[in-house]
């Protein structure tokens, strides 16, 4: 009887005791895979407005709207500038390893980085397009802790290779639904050079994506950038919508 | 121009080949002896070598890196070569974003080996700062006076450069400002110079690595016989080396011709890149001369619609004078001689005309002359200190009055042929 109490006593601990929160160490290759996951369109295209309001102590506030069309099943994404004017028709067009800069009033296209920063803000052409921190970082370190209401994970991550803007990033990923909610970037020297806050997230399509985010320039007080997206649509999109031409044509 | 080789003449004259003249001076000996333009004079001083040696590199994933890795045996060539050097230097450079505050502005920053470049730091025209505290400071560099105005940075202060590593990854550093050089006179040829080994560590080289050697010769005359002599020599120990400005300009067959790398080329190793500062100053030329041509080809333009007005002025003056035309006829005046008044009529318009002009183009030279351009960084490289300045001579007054002579020459023709081969009697009957 004893010997059947205490095995069923075991029993219930073992099937109740990782519901109490002290549970196993979490799989961050399967978390931080399911956040590209979440983040990506790998089935379909996606297309969306997006709206930059960066603030600058030296040079105030400038607005600026870009069209933005992924392809991320094949690494391809385009974004149109439709606002200010002066700017209109500028685009940034991704085919794979290559990044173009098209000028309207050159007509030419330079190559670029993903690295380098949108128009003056402080957002990347890397923040538009596929989320890869599984491929792109491993794990240092980890800690819970809170962002508001929501557990998070605290989770120190390194580059694996130079490819990257960032060497280390620490990020906040909520517990339950492995949403990131905020993101510090760290130099090789390891200093903060940006914060990016995630404060609302949308469903589209099967993707789960921020339709507002902050860049905050940690190296220049006052500067932050605020992007807001609309019109977001998983309509399948023509394949000329990824080449020069067509950047080109709707550039006139 | 002038205030080159004055400067020249008074503190070291290149004639006497002084060996212990400076750096400096020896490349503004080309200066001198070259006489290029005065565009170029800040340029040479600016660039500060006569061969430039850069090396690339392909990373893991096959993108291209700026760096010689090891230069031991590139430095060992120059040694080895017999080439009369002055100096041979080291040097690393990034595109900064330098922060003061709230403020930012892009700044050039070249990394220097300050123990090795003494001339550098004598050669500098500061605005403020003493470059002599050099060793007591953390993290030196010399600002241009462009960005240390726009930061509103002083002497001593710590500004934050944020820039990229080879790799393209974001990198910041801090630095103390040991000194604002004077890049008033550069033509916008300027950057900030930092620590050779302290830029390394930001831009992700080892202390050992740069990104190019810049050779300064005793003698310009050597340029072009040096650079084949380190050619030669590399590709003769198997080194990786291109000359890649010489087939652009046409030059010898047999040189490794890669006009400008590609993301698509591999190699292994180090590839070298060999160009010299007359390969440089030709590409600096050439960009001014297209300028020059543009504007030639404006000012063509603007003749032929001034013909135009001129052929159909002389017909107006010929119709108007039909009377007279037939009556000088009549009394036995050859048609040559009818033609030859209607041309030095024009002729002598053109010419007045062209005097008014100049002297017009005088007064307006003197008056824009004044006006101060500084503070627009884009026309740093046509002003002198941030003034317009104007190149007339004899040659090219004399040039231009004869092409206005022989453009009205030109136009007046066809209507003073026309007069000359008028009949008498429809002439003084007022036909044309």
């Amino acid at each position: 009887m004893t010997a059947k109490v205490v095995t069923m006593a075991l029993f219930a601990f073992a099937v109740f005791f990782p519901m109490t929160g002290y549970a196993a160490e979490p799989d961050f290759e399967a978390i931080l895979a399911e956040v590209d996951g979440q983040m990506s369109f790998v089935d379909t295209d996606f297309t969306a407005e997006m709206t930059l309001l960066t603030k600058d102590p030296d040079k105030g506030v400038e607005k600026i709207v870009v069209r933005q069309f992924r392809r991320d099943a094949e690494n391809k994404f385009l974004m149109l500038t439709q606002e200010p004017r002066q700017r209109r028709g500028q685009g940034h067009l991704r085919d794979g390893d290559n990044l173009w800069f098209y000028d309207p009033e050159s007509r030419k296209f330079s190559h670029t980085s993903l690295k380098e920063t949108i128009e003056g803000s402080d957002a990347r052409s890397s923040d538009f397009s596929s989320s890869t921190f599984a491929d792109d970082y491993r794990v240092t370190d980890y800690e819970r802790g809170t962002l508001g209401q929501y557990a998070v994970y605290i989770v120190d991550l390194e580059a694996v290779h130079n490819e990257v803007p960032d060497a280390f990033v620490k990020i906040w990923i909520t517990e339950d639904t492995h949403l990131v909610l905020k993101m510090e970037s760290y130099s090789l020297t390891k200093r903060l050079v940006r914060t990016a806050l995630y404060p609302s997230f949308q469903r589209v399509g099967n993707s789960i994506i921020p339709n507002r985010m902050i860049f905050i320039d940690e190296l220049i007080p006052g500067k932050e950038t605020q992007i807001t997206m609309t019109k977001a649509s998983t309509a399948p999109l023509d394949d000329n919508v990824f080449t020069k031409a067509f950047v080109e044509r709707v550039s006139r | 121009m002038a205030q080159y080789t004055t400067a020249i003449a008074t503190q070291c004259p290149p004639w006497r080949g002084d060996r212990l003249c400076s750096h400096d001076h020896h490349i503004a000996q080309w200066v001198y002896r070259r006489s290029r333009g005065q565009y170029e004079a800040p340029f040479i001083v600016f660039v500060r070598g006569h061969l430039f040696i850069a090396g690339e590199e392909l990373s893991e994933t096959d993108r291209e890196i700026a760096i010689i890795a090891d230069g031991t045996v590139l430095e060992d060539i120059v040694g080895d070569v017999g080439l009369r050097v002055q100096s041979v230097q080291r040097r690393s450079e990034a595109s900064a974003t330098i922060i003061f505050g709230s403020r930012q502005a892009p700044e050039s920053i070249d990394g220097v080996d300050f123990s090795v470049e003494t001339g550098l730091l004598k050669g500098v025209p500061l605005l403020s700062g003493n470059v002599g505290d050099l060793a007591d400071t953390e993290n030196p560099i010399i600002l241009t006076g462009l960005t240390a105005e726009n930061l509103g940075v002083e002497v001593g202060e710590r500004v934050v450069a944020r820039l990229m590593t080879v790799t393209g990854q974001v990198n910041v550093g801090e630095f103390t400002v040991i000194g604002i050089s004077d890049d008033s006179t550069s033509f916008g040829f300027t950057s900030a110079y930092a620590d050779l080994q302290y830029l390394n560590s930001l831009i992700g080289l080892e202390p050992t690595q740069y990104q190019k050697l810049t050779i300064a010769l005793t003698d310009v005359r050597d340029i072009e016989r040096s650079a084949q002599m380190i050619y030669d020599a590399a590709v003769a120990r198997g080194l990786n080396i291109e000359r890649p400005l010489i087939d652009q300009n046409g030059g010898e067959s047999g040189q490794t011709v890669m006009v400008g790398s590609s993301a698509n080329e591999v190699w292994e190793g180090t590839k070298f890149g060999l160009t010299t500062l007359d390969e440089i100053l030709d590409l600096v030329t050439n960009a001014f001369e297209l300028v020059d041509l543009s504007a030639l080809v404006i000012f063509v333009v603007l003749l032929l619609i001034t013909m135009v007005g001129i052929t159909n002025t002389f017909r107006m003056v010929l119709v108007e004078r039909i009377q007279e035309v037939g009556t000088m006829r009549a009394f036995g005046m050859q048609r040559r001689t009818v033609r030859s008044i209607f041309l030095w009529e024009a002729a002598f318009i053109a010419m007045g005309g062209g005097v008014v002009g100049i002297g017009l183009a005088g007064v307006i030279m003197v008056i824009v002359s004044k006006i101060s351009l500084a503070q627009f960084t884009a026309m740093h490289l046509f002003t002198m200190n941030g003034f317009l300045t104007f190149d007339v001579t004899v040659g090219s007054l004399v040039t231009n009055v004869a092409i206005v002579l022989a453009m009205s020459l030109l136009a007046a023709f066809l209507p003073a042929n026309a007069g000359a081969k008028m009949e008498p009697a429809k002439a003084l009957g007022g036909h044309f």
